[in-house]
């Protein structure tokens, strides 16, 4: 458990560090092509080969890296940030808010993500900040929920009560005693958002509904469908990635579990 | 002489590798008799209960040295299958708190069928476990109801007549009542009793609350921190308690007159492997004197009378 | 019949949810129900006052509600066909796919985790769960083109494209088998993701089960670890994974349009695919309303059959 949360935590620094420093870790550059197409690994330098139109797949790889997790972590981070405000309002003051609120969630969860994702950024054309506004929009639910109903025990917590009857306002309350008490929980589902976006992201490239002007590791495994036959570098390597690195980030919502549970259960 | 139905000899319970929670334990039940087992939580008295039924809830938990004579059998060596045979048809057990004891999602008259079902008994199922719901005072539609639906008297009926469906000699009942409302407390107790003297079951009656073993027991052993600190005939120990965690015992009895002044033994049961030397009970003891008390550990001695007690002051009196 | 009620707000809202989308399309909402195409003005004039479009919103989202619930999903100027009737043609290859993987993910996942539960902390059980971890965190479209290349590709055992052979399509048992061979791949690559989640779920329930005191009391009456695990440990832990399965249908119907993106199989996923790339929005629209109406039915169906299994949800 420990050991593999450490190797989860080494895959993502490694990753990060490449995705920032990628044009010194790359030795090729991504966007442009040469006639040194469908090399195989390890030819000329190029350590994953190269595609259909001869461009590196180790630069497009680690230039990838950037897209997936720029939208990964935003989306799960704005994700989380609406998900505690929304369901923090809706414990903390019940009635019709509460009310209104779970039904928006409700309506939310039953909402077919990928699908619907698709469907708006084919509607209203690709970009990586509509992709991670559509993944924010799908992903703060759950988070919502789960915040509903930790502060909706909490506010009868003795230590709330004393803060209030002590005179402090309702909205100091909740966020100086109420709101830093529930987000443990929140911090493990945001590791979990980001593998999800993750996936999400690199489906719509997959669909061809990324961001055009960008590479991302969807898109060079749609370049790679038509290639499987000639070329199957092309599809290995950036799927491995995107495996590696959903795996890395499931495994740090286990460990971070593992270690914000009290009763210490595997 | 008949062997009595339960004799523990020397029994020892250890967790793997680790301390002992139950420590040299002699004890016996005799058929139509019901004995008290009494002592704070952490005494080790379930764990003693659960041992002479091969079973413990809790993981690596074993039973480590002793005897456990059924009828003059010895079962610490049996293998999982053959106490598998035993459990339920020639020992019955009834546990605490019998909501949890219950599985939410069968019907209630599955739950007692399954005593049947396991020891291969399946003639007339359903009248039977109809006449065993008579047994425990219920009616027939009991059968049909889940769990949820029924009282917590009713889901002990249940256990008890689970516990009964194959003519046990034996009936272990752990804390039977302490979850119950003290309103259905008696009618368990009431029918506990009856079936003792109508099968002529050999009851252990494991409890904390001594009020219930005065009412109900003929003998009482007294468990402490793993060991039996005391034992003999109910009312002879109760009239006269020998040992001071007796003693502190019945003390922390409510007595309804003297209610304000309701006393309790200071300090907590030490935790398996953390008992200090000489007397386990010395750090809590009223009465306890540097030496021997804190040196050396008392052994348990029969006095003139029969009764058994582990203290070193017992006879200065 | 509560849970039935419940249900026909949350589809009046996915229908409006899309009418949303067509009136918020950037330009003119027309588009969004024609499609992207140069087409002939007067058609485009038509489906405009078809919709309404030059009304009010209010009574624009009215007429568009009540023209779905009369089963008009629009018509798809790229395919010359109503949409409704170009879904249903696709509807059963997709049926067979969602519903071999389900099926299979369900049952294996079921047996996977049972069997790693019972023997909980074993080397069984610590390889079993390492690979459903990584299992889940394989995109399924990624694992279809690996299945591909393995066995269709190097291997040349399995076909790689398509529902059927594409020359002399057989009858008989010659047909059967053939669909099978089509089926067996993208079924496998749909599944796996499910199938990791089914199983951990079973395995953690089965677990908690194992745990609770009426195992305990069950085995004072001498069950053993058999009667225990098919008698109590499965049947309390079939409501946690009959949940799972039932509020994560739509997860599997968004797998399914990539993996039959991947393997060309001819159903709705490939079929958004297309639209997508053709942009024709009505299909896609059709599409969406679909998918989420089915995952609205999913959950209320899993309500029910939850009532059913668990007495105590009344």
């Amino acid at each position: 458990m420990k050991r593999q949360g450490w190797m989860a935590a080494a895959w993502l620094i490694a990753l990060v560090l490449a995705a920032v420093f990628a044009p010194a870790v790359a030795n090729f550059d991504p966007y442009s092509g040469s006639a040194d197409s469908l090399l195989p690994p390890f030819t000329q330098g190029h350590w994953f080969g190269t595609d259909d139109l001869g461009r590196d797949i180790w630069a497009e790889t680690v230039f990838g890296a950037r897209v997936s997790l720029i939208v990964g972590v935003s989306a799960a981070l704005l994700g989380a940030i609406v998900g505690v405000a929304m369901g923090a309002l809706a414990g903390w003051h019940r009635g019709a808010v509460d009310a209104t609120l779970m039904r928006l969630t409700e309506f939310f969860q039953i909402l077919p993500r990928f699908v619907l994702a698709m469907i708006v950024i084919a509607l209203f054309g690709p970009g990586i900040g509509k992709v991670i506004l559509v993944i924010t929009v799908l992903a703060w639910p759950q988070t919502a929920r789960m915040v509903r109903a930790s502060v909706a025990t909490l506010r009868r917590a003795p230590f709330v009560e004393a803060a209030r009857i002590g005179g402090m306002p309702g909205s100091r309350v909740l966020m100086q005693e109420v709101v830093p008490n529930v987000l443990a929980p929140v911090i493990v589902l945001a590791a979990m958002d980001v593998a999800a976006a993750i996936l999400l992201e690199a489906g719509l490239g997959f669909f061809g509904l990324g961001d055009p002007n960008l590479v991302s590791w969807g898109a060079m495994l749609n370049e790679a469908q038509q290639y499987l036959r000639s070329a199957w570098w092309m599809a290995v390597f950036p799927g491995a990635t995107i495996a590696l690195t959903v795996l890395a980030f499931n495994r740090l919502a286990d460990v971070l579990n593992a270690g914000l549970d009290p009763r210490g259960r595997s | 002489m008949t062997p009595p139905v339960l004799a523990l000899r020397n029994l020892s319970v250890a967790i793997q590798g680790g301390p002992r929670i139950v420590e040299d334990v002699s004890l016996d039940v005799a058929a139509g008799e019901m004995v008290g087992l009494v002592g704070e939580s952490g005494s080790g008295k379930s764990m003693t209960a659960y041992a002479a039924l091969g079973l413990f809830p809790a993981p690596r938990v074993r039973i480590e040295a002793g005897a456990i004579l059924l009828e003059g059998r010895d079962l610490a060596m049996l293998s999982q299958k053959e106490w598998r045979a035993l459990r339920g048809s020639r020992i019955g057990m009834v546990f605490q708190d019998p909501a949890g004891f219950l599985d939410p999602v069968l019907p209630a008259g599955r739950q007692i069928a399954e005593a049947l079902i396991v020891h291969g008994d399946r003639r007339g199922l359903a009248a039977r476990v109809r006449a065993l719901l008579a047994q425990v005072d219920l009616p027939e539609s009991v059968a049909l109801r889940y769990p949820h639906e029924l009282s917590g008297g009713q889901k002990q009926r249940v256990l008890i007549a689970a516990a009964l469906a194959m003519r046990p000699v034996l009936l272990i009942a752990d804390e039977p009542t302490t979850a119950l409302d003290v309103s259905v407390q008696a009618g368990i107790l009431k029918l506990l009793d009856g079936l003792r003297q109508e099968l002529g079951l050999a009851v252990l009656l494991i409890s904390h609350d001594l009020a219930i073993v005065a009412q109900t027991c003929t003998r009482v052993f007294v468990m402490y921190a793993g060991q039996i600190v005391e034992s003999g005939p109910t009312e002879a120990v109760f009239a006269a308690p020998r040992h001071p965690y007796t003693q502190g015992l019945l003390a922390s009895l409510l007595d309804p007159q003297v209610r304000s002044e309701l006393y309790a033994i200071p300090g907590t049961v030490p935790a398996a492997g953390m008992s200090p030397p000489g007397c386990r009970f010395h750090p809590r003891c009223p009465r306890a004197r540097a030496d021997p008390c804190a040196l050396r550990p008392p052994v348990l001695t029969m006095r003139a009378d029969g009764r058994m007690d582990r203290c070193w002051l017992a006879d200065a009196d | 019949m509560r849970r039935i009620l419940h249900a026909i707000p949350l589809l009046l809202a996915v229908i409006l949810l899309n009418y949303g989308l067509i009136a918020a399309t950037p330009g003119d909402p027309v588009t969004a129900l024609v499609g992207d195409f140069p087409a002939p003005a007067a058609y485009r004039a038509q489906v405009r006052h078809d919709y309404g479009l030059d009304k009010p919103v209010p009574i624009q989202a009215l007429r568009y509600l009540v023209r779905v619930l009369h089963g008009d999903l629009g018509y798809s100027f790229a395919n010359r066909q109503p949409v409704v009737s170009l879904i249903a043609g696709r509807l059963l290859a997709t049926l067979e796919l969602v519903g071999t993987a389900l099926a299979f993910a369900s049952i294996a996942g079921v047996l996977l985790g049972a069997v790693s539960a019972q023997f909980g902390g074993g080397i069984f059980d610590r390889a079993t769960r390492g690979a459903l971890t990584v299992g889940y965190a394989l995109p399924e479209f990624w694992v279809g083109q690996m299945l591909i290349l393995c066995f269709a590709i190097w291997l040349g055992w399995l076909p790689s494209q398509g529902a059927h052979a594409i020359r002399g399509a057989a009858g008989g048992w010659a047909g059967i088998a053939d669909g099978l061979r089509h089926l067996l791949l993208p079924a496998i690559a749909l599944s796996l993701r499910y199938l990791a989640l089914i199983a951990r779920v079973t395995r953690t329930s089965i677990l908690d089960v194992l745990g609770a005191n009426f195992v305990l009391a069950a085995r004072a009456r001498g069950a053993g670890s058999i009667r225990v695990l098919f008698g109590h440990a499965l049947r309390n832990a079939a409501a946690p994974v009959l949940n799972t399965i039932g509020f994560n249908l739509g997860f599997i119907l968004a797998g399914s349009a990539l993996v039959e993106t991947v393997f060309g199989w001819p159903g709705i996923g490939r079929l958004l695919f297309d639209s997508i790339e053709s942009r024709d929005y009505p299909t896609m629209l059709g599409i969406l309303l679909l998918v989420s109406v089915c995952v609205v039915g999913a959950n209320l169906l899993t309500d029910i059959v939850h009532r059913l299994v668990d007495p105590r949800v009344a």
